[in-house]
């Protein structure tokens, strides 16, 4: 298990470096001049471009920038902003926690809501409950993103405002608030208000999505011969379902949580954009839209880097789902 | 039992829809909390304290610099408007020049030599005295080949500034600080009779000498800067979240003679427009950005706080003077035709949901200068002129390929362009929309690759020139006169008027070099931009200048 772990994480440098370069190589064919971008309408002075140039190392052909680029990656520079000389690394590290503490209680609601309403929904099939988790889960995948969180910020933020709702039933239109929170990602003091709209939005999706696949492959399993079996032993019925039912039923959820990732991290984009929340979503859509090439570089890299080792984690947790599952020299014992 | 759970199911189903039918009609019908009171934001003696959220100035994201040696956007100038007073300024309500820090300046014959003579009581926020080499070092250091500014044109008119560029020299030659008699002595290397307006920008600000200590200049900004104006930075940048100003308690004053009332102004930072405006409706911040297509709505329903006076802008298409079908002597009348058919008001009514003024001529009102009437065509539509001059040019047959409606992608010309295709048809003229990349849209109209291009200006100072000069002069042509116009008569005019002290006449000048331009119909202006603020009952004596910045030292909050 150990060898296998060690090299899926080797994997993870030709990914990333794969996914560097095609970005990178792209930054060159695709039109776009980040030095006229920085000066908007204006004309350019050759004498400002010649300086801008200089400092960026834009005069150099494409292999030697390229080769530069990869020099600083390799001890993990990962350069500066073409818009304002700052940092790549220190803005990623202004960026990267608010974005992570987001996409956290997004993955804890999708787990936790999602799980639970796909069992409970299985188990009573045609009951009350299942019938009103069908039809919310169907609207809300099919909710595009910035429109949930439009309604969202006007039904609890302005119009609660303006029609002079208590206190407790406002929710901040956008921000990030106080930014207080202790062990990385619990909210203290007023910090979860600001909170629970954007992650709630974000979440949506995933979580209806993982609801319904969760529901499906339940109701699967709930006809398996060893669910009759476990209950003609004797075990209750909560024992039936979790212990053995439940097990069975993650393997293709997890699957699921973990390529949906992708969608959380495009989904997040557009939640962080709408709701202002400081994280690398705002910083990338601004960095694309002005060619910044460093900084798409830098994220995209980071980006790749996550979705990687989650589908790491999601595989090895495949073993302690199905015991028969084993990864390595074992696997083949 | 099927039935009865089918039956189940399609109640409940039926509740839902009902749920959020019955949401959506109460969302629709309510929303009125905003209030139609009528305080106008002047009334009243000030009230100093407050603090002030502002979420109207980076509605649209975060700036890219903001100190003066680097920031080329308004929004990204406001903070700085407030930390630095430069030499001169110009009055927020009537555009007019006044001295600031310098007292007062006088100039040689022919406009190639200012003086200027520095006021005595002016401190930084540190207590220690503004002086003519602060000035010197604020400028010099805009122009440094590594700090690689983007508003570094700005020196041109300065001698020395040529050198500098050629890398033969370090610091501009043409400027002489004398600390003991406080004067600044600016020779330029050509006569430019409106250089002191141009000091009210924020790149001519003075910089304290703690800067010297910084290796890496484009690091400035993200510390605490200290400057002379009426606010200071309490704190860095936030990025992506706020800038926050505090009140200079060793601000020598102003124009008006007193410290600023609002103890602080707090900047916040939003990524979207809409997000941002409901956070203001939210009650979060005192001002707002007013989104595109909510202006008729929101100007009725806050009338009396909204900010809209016209700003030192306008919105325009021109013609390649060089293109064989459209430019020249030769096809003026073509060209006449196609201003008289466009039809403005409906341009202004459907895409700018009539928060744009209608453009007569190129320089809009407010700028000291403006006159009416320049315009020989009028300004306006007549579609029986546009129809009698085709014929008299020779007639749409005449025209062979479409016309290239050019315009950058993405940004919102689309629907003007439709519109401006639809009004050509009416005369025959068939024209074809040519969006081009937003990314390489100016350098192919600097490089002559338009025909009929859509473009923009916004002012740098309240200056007539800036309008002129830049968009029009020959030598102009591969920087912002993208219409590649070349009319010796409009050079001269523009020559004399910037070699000529007294400003009166000079304007004159300006007047007539606009009308040549405007007869010989280079350009059709089509808008002029107007503010697009909404502000709360309790902000006070709200003042927008003609270049869209804010008066925040001269606001209060009612308590």
């Amino acid at each position: 298990m150990g060898g296998y772990i060690l090299r899926r994480l080797l994997h993870v440098i030709p990914v990333v470096w794969g996914a560097v370069t095609i970005l990178f190589l792209l930054f060159f064919i695709v039109p776009g001049d980040p030095v006229q971008l920085m000066a908007g309408d204006r004309a350019v002075t050759p004498e400002v471009r010649a300086n801008i140039e200089a400092r960026f190392g834009l005069d150099k052909p494409w292999y030697v920038q390229y080769g530069d680029y990869l020099k600083r990656l390799a001890t993990g520079d990962l350069g500066v902003s073409f818009r304002n000389n700052r940092s790549v690394n220190t803005i990623l590290g202004e960026a990267a926690p608010a974005s992570l503490r987001l996409a956290i209680w997004a993955i804890i609601i999708e787990v936790i809501v999602g799980i639970s309403t796909g069992l409970v929904s299985a188990v009573k099939r045609y009951s009350f409950t299942d019938v009103l988790t069908t039809v919310s889960t169907a609207m809300l995948a099919a909710i595009p993103v910035f429109v949930l969180g439009a309604a969202l910020q006007y039904f609890l933020g302005v119009y609660t405002f303006q029609h002079g709702f208590p206190d407790w039933a406002r929710f901040p239109v956008q921000g990030i608030g106080p930014d207080t929170w202790t062990f990385f990602f619990i909210p203290t003091g007023s910090q979860w208000r600001y909170l629970v709209l954007p992650a709630f939005t974000l979440a949506a999706v995933s979580t209806a999505v993982v609801a319904r696949m969760m529901r499906t492959t339940m109701l699967e399993v709930v006809r398996a011969d060893y669910m009759r079996t476990a209950a003609s032993k004797g075990l209750n019925r909560r024992q039936v379902v979790l212990k053995h039912g439940l097990k069975n039923a993650m393997i293709p959820v997890v699957t699921l949580i973990g390529l949906d990732l992708a969608t959380l991290i495009g989904n997040a984009l557009i939640t962080e954009t709408v709701y202002n929340w400081p994280g690398l979503g705002t910083r990338l859509l601004g960095a694309i839209v002005s060619r910044d090439a460093p900084i798409v570089l830098g994220i995209t890299a980071i980006l790749v880097l996550t979705y990687v080792l989650m589908n790491l984690l999601v595989d090895l947790s495949y073993s302690f789902f199905d015991p028969r599952i084993r990864y390595g020299k074992e696997a083949t014992a | 039992m099927g039935q009865l759970r089918c039956r189940r199911a399609g109640q409940v189903l039926a509740l839902v829809f009902v749920a959020i039918l019955a949401l959506a009609a109460c969302g629709g019908g309510g929303g009125g909390g905003g209030g139609q009171t009528d305080t106008g934001g002047e009334a009243g003696t000030p009230v100093s304290g407050g603090d002030l959220i502002d979420l109207q100035n980076f509605a649209q994201g975060e700036p890219d610099h903001i100190e003066p040696g680097l920031s080329s956007t308004i929004q990204g100038s406001q903070p700085g408007e407030l930390v630095w007073d430069g030499l001169t300024e110009n009055d927020y309500k009537t555009g007019e020049l006044k001295p600031m820090v310098a007292e007062s300046w006088t100039n040689n014959p022919d406009a190639t030599q200012f003086v200027f003579k520095l006021r005595k009581n002016v401190t930084w926020s540190d207590g220690t005295p503004v002086l003519p080499s602060d000035f010197v070092r604020g400028w010099n250091r805009v122009v440094q080949k590594q700090f690689a500014s983007e508003v570094a044109y700005h020196f041109d008119p300065i001698k020395g500034k040529a050198e500098v560029d050629a890398g033969k020299a370090k610091t501009m030659s043409g400027l002489k600080a004398d600390d003991a008699n406080l004067t600044l002595t600016v020779d330029l290397a050509y006569p430019y009779s409106t250089f002191p307006t141009t000091t009210s920008h924020l790149v001519f600000s003075p910089i304290h000498k703690e800067v010297e200590k910084l290796k890496d200049q484009t690091k400035y900004e993200q510390g605490v800067m200290i400057g002379n104006g009426p606010y200071k930075l309490a704190e860095p940048w936030k990025h992506e979240r706020y800038i926050k100003l505090v009140r200079n308690d060793n601000y020598w004053g102003g124009l008006n003679n007193h410290k600023p009332y609002l103890n602080s102004v707090e900047f916040r930072i939003s990524k979207d427009v809409d997000s941002a405006f409901a956070d203001f409706e939210a009650g979060t911040g005192q001002t707002g950005y007013i989104p595109p297509g909510r202006f008729a709505e929101v100007k009725a329903k806050y009338a009396g706080r909204v900010s809209d006076k016209s700003i030192l802008g306008v919105y325009w298409w021109g013609f390649n003077m060089k293109d064989p079908m459209v430019g020249g002597a030769a096809n003026l009348k073509l060209r006449q035709a196609i201003a008289y058919a466009i039809d403005k008001q409906a341009i202004v009514n459907s895409v700018y949901n009539g928060s744009r003024q209608v453009a007569t001529a190129l320089t809009p009102p407010g700028l000291p200068g403006y006159k009416e009437g320049l315009n020989p065509l009028g300004g306006g539509r007549d579609l029986n002129k546009a129809k009698q001059l085709l014929d008299e040019w020779g007639g749409a047959a005449k025209i062979t390929k479409p016309i290239k409606l050019n315009f950058g992608a993405g940004a919102g010309h689309e629907p003007v362009a439709t519109i401006i295709q639809a009004n050509l048809k009416e005369l025959g003229i068939n024209a074809e929309l040519a969006p081009g990349d937003t990314e390489t849209y100016f350098t192919q109209m600097r490089q002559g690759k338009g025909q009929f291009l859509r473009s923009g200006w916004i002012w740098d100072y309240v200056s007539y020139d800036n309008g002129m000069y830049p968009l029009f002069h020959s030598n102009s042509i591969g920087g912002d006169n993208l219409v590649q116009y070349s009319n010796p008569k409009f050079d001269k005019l523009v020559d004399e008027a910037r070699a000529e002290i007294d400003q009166a006449k000079a304007n004159e000048l300006y007047n007539q070099a606009e009308q040549t331009m405007l007869t010989d119909v280079a350009v059709v202006p089509l808008n002029w931009y107007t503010g697009q603020v909404a502000y709360s009952e309790q902000l006070k004596n709200v003042i927008q200048s003609p270049l869209d910045f804010f008066a925040y030292d001269e606001m209060w909050l009612q308590q």
